[in-house]
């Protein structure tokens, strides 16, 4: 039968094209272990993840090799049968046994044609079974790879105690389909991209921010000769990345979103208010800070359940004169993203392509130093047979920070707290500076969620 | 009529309710569940079926179903 081909939609295509620059796929891989502090039956396990090839059709994307201008097609293989090896990992540390799975992180992906997914059943340390998944992120973000490890436990528990099979997950192909047809749209694309030069312009150039204080950006004006330059210099050379990962206790956390849901604000918003706050404190106060916002673009049944990478991101620029009320600030925040919401269809790198077009930044040099991701779907052994039984996931990083600070905020799988998970560039960062950072975010949220009427200045001045 | 039926099957595309189960009072944050960007996403994809333009100030004010309707009812 003849194959399908498909071009990638805009979300693939954004994590496509850094493999594309530095010819190598390990930068589009992700990596997870799951698992459950508790006796497995990996015979059962095994069949559960295999039943999953069968169920989520994103598992079976393959593309093609790249034409002469570099791109891929991707297309759905039919089946895929293949064994699922089981790996035994228990004479070693938890250290060592999470060195020896970070160390497979960096195995590459690199022919065309071939499965871009690989399941390994795993028993780790301290009595933790389950699945190591190594994944092109074209295949899935985080948000699709949570819906596949919640699947395959309900899976489990369906075999294993009986309980009801879980619904089926909705076709990639059919969502691929719909999001092309959008992206040809021609009235939605020229309605986009007038709100994007109006949202790039109305304002002016953007400017740098960094937490390390305005010095980042003077010694880039130093470096290119010109002391108007708006933009920083970005590592390019060592990308290695750093990972530095608190926790926000249950009884914390439920006041944050006590606040978001009793005010009506997100916990993007809020947390998005934080570092422009923290960026503005750094920086002697300065209003116009921009930020990148990540965003997993399901809002319909069938896009929550397909899988594939949907994972957009767009600068998100605020102006807040240091009277503003930090309650208004947060609906400032707010109004900017909603207006950006309602445009994320469009290509991000043709919003970066029009930034740099209008404003003619050297290259390698970016007006945003920290980007954000809140994801609010945990890991949740939801089955009441699994109830209560520690979970452990590991996020395991590909070795390359392409943004010199990456916040992914998540809900821990355990106690619902919050997890800040900073991925940081370390040629030019520190793990003490991601605490500092995270010590100062939890000052300006609590305070700010305490103190709703207190004005930036002031926060400013006196955190 | 049609219009009203096309409405509510976007917005069950979009939560766990039916169409039957779609009532003018629901508010679509606290009842539907819908997040920003949710309601961002199906404001956009109300224009793109129905082929007409929201004022984005007008839109945002809207918290329940019937005010959506009514809303897009002085649009169509």
């Amino acid at each position: 039968m003849e194959k399908k081909l498909y071009p990638l939609n805009v979300g693939q295509m954004l994590q496509y094209l850094p493999i594309r620059e530095t010819g190598t796929q390990r930068c589009c891989n992700i990596s997870v272990f799951s698992g459950l502090q508790t006796e497995i039956d990996f015979g059962l396990l095994k069949k559960c993840i295999q039943d999953e090839y069968r169920r989520y059709e994103c598992l079976r994307l393959r593309f093609t090799a790249p034409d002469e201008d570099g791109y891929v097609m991707q297309y759905i293989a039919e089946s895929d049968n293949r064994d699922i090896p089981y790996l035994d990992l228990t004479d070693r540390s938890m250290a060592e046994a999470d060195a020896y799975l970070q160390e497979k992180t960096f195995e590459e992906f690199n022919e065309p044609d071939i499965p871009m997914v690989e399941c390994t059943m795993v028993r780790m340390p301290e009595g933790y079974n389950g699945v190591y998944i190594h994944i092109d992120h074209r295949l899935v973000d985080s948000s699709g790879l949570i819906v596949m490890v919640n699947d395959i436990m309900e899976l489990y528990c369906h075999y294993r105690f009986g309980s009801p099979y879980p619904a089926p997950l909705s076709s990639f192909e059919e969502v691929l389909q719909q999001d092309l047809k959008k992206a040809s749209n021609e009235k939605r694309r020229a309605k986009d991209l007038k709100f994007w030069k109006d949202y790039l312009t109305e304002q002016g150039e953007p400017i740098y921010s960094d937490i390390k204080g305005p010095r980042i950006l003077q010694e880039s004006r130093r470096r290119h000769g010109d002391k108007y330059l708006r933009a920083a210099d970005v590592e390019t050379v060592d990308r290695s990345v750093g990972v530095a990962d608190f926790h926000l206790e249950p009884e914390a956390t439920q006041g944050i979103m006590d606040f978001c849901m009793n005010q009506g604000v997100s916990p993007t918003n809020l947390i998005l208010l934080a570092m422009r706050t923290y960026l503005s404190k750094q920086n002697g106060g300065q209003e116009d800070i921009t930020l990148r916002n990540f965003v997993s673009r399901r809002s319909t049944h069938a896009e929550w359940t397909c899988g594939g990478s949907r994972v957009l991101s767009f600068p998100c620029r605020t102006v807040i004169p240091p009277d503003t009320e930090f309650l208004d600030a947060c609906y400032i925040m707010q109004n900017v993203q909603n207006r950006v919401y309602l445009h994320c269809n469009f290509d991000p790198v043709e919003v970066d392509k029009m930034l740099k077009d209008l404003y003619g930044a050297p290259d390698n040099t970016e007006y945003i130093s920290m980007s954000l991701t809140y994801q609010p779907m945990p890991v949740r052994m939801q089955n009441e047979h699994l109830a209560g039984i520690p979970v452990r996931s590991v996020w395991y990083p590909n070795g390359a920070a392409t943004k010199r600070i990456y916040l992914t905020v998540t809900h821990s799988s355990n106690d619902g707290g919050l997890i800040f998970d900073f991925h940081y560039q370390k040629a030019v960062l520190s793990y003490d500076d991601m605490q500092t950072l995270y010590y100062y975010l939890m000052k300006i949220i609590f305070r700010g969620i305490g103190e709703p009427d207190i004005t930036l200045g002031e926060m400013i001045s006196t955190i | 009529m049609e219009q009203k039926t096309e409405f509510l099957e976007i917005v069950a595309k979009y939560c766990d309710k039916s169409v039957e189960e779609i009532t003018p009072e629901l508010k679509f944050r606290d009842d539907l569940g819908f997040s920003s960007l949710t309601f961002m996403t199906f404001l956009g994809d109300l224009e793109d079926t129905f082929d007409i333009e929201l004022e984005e100030e007008e839109a945002l004010k809207i918290t329940t179903i019937g005010e959506a309707l009514s809303y897009l009812e002085t649009l169509v």
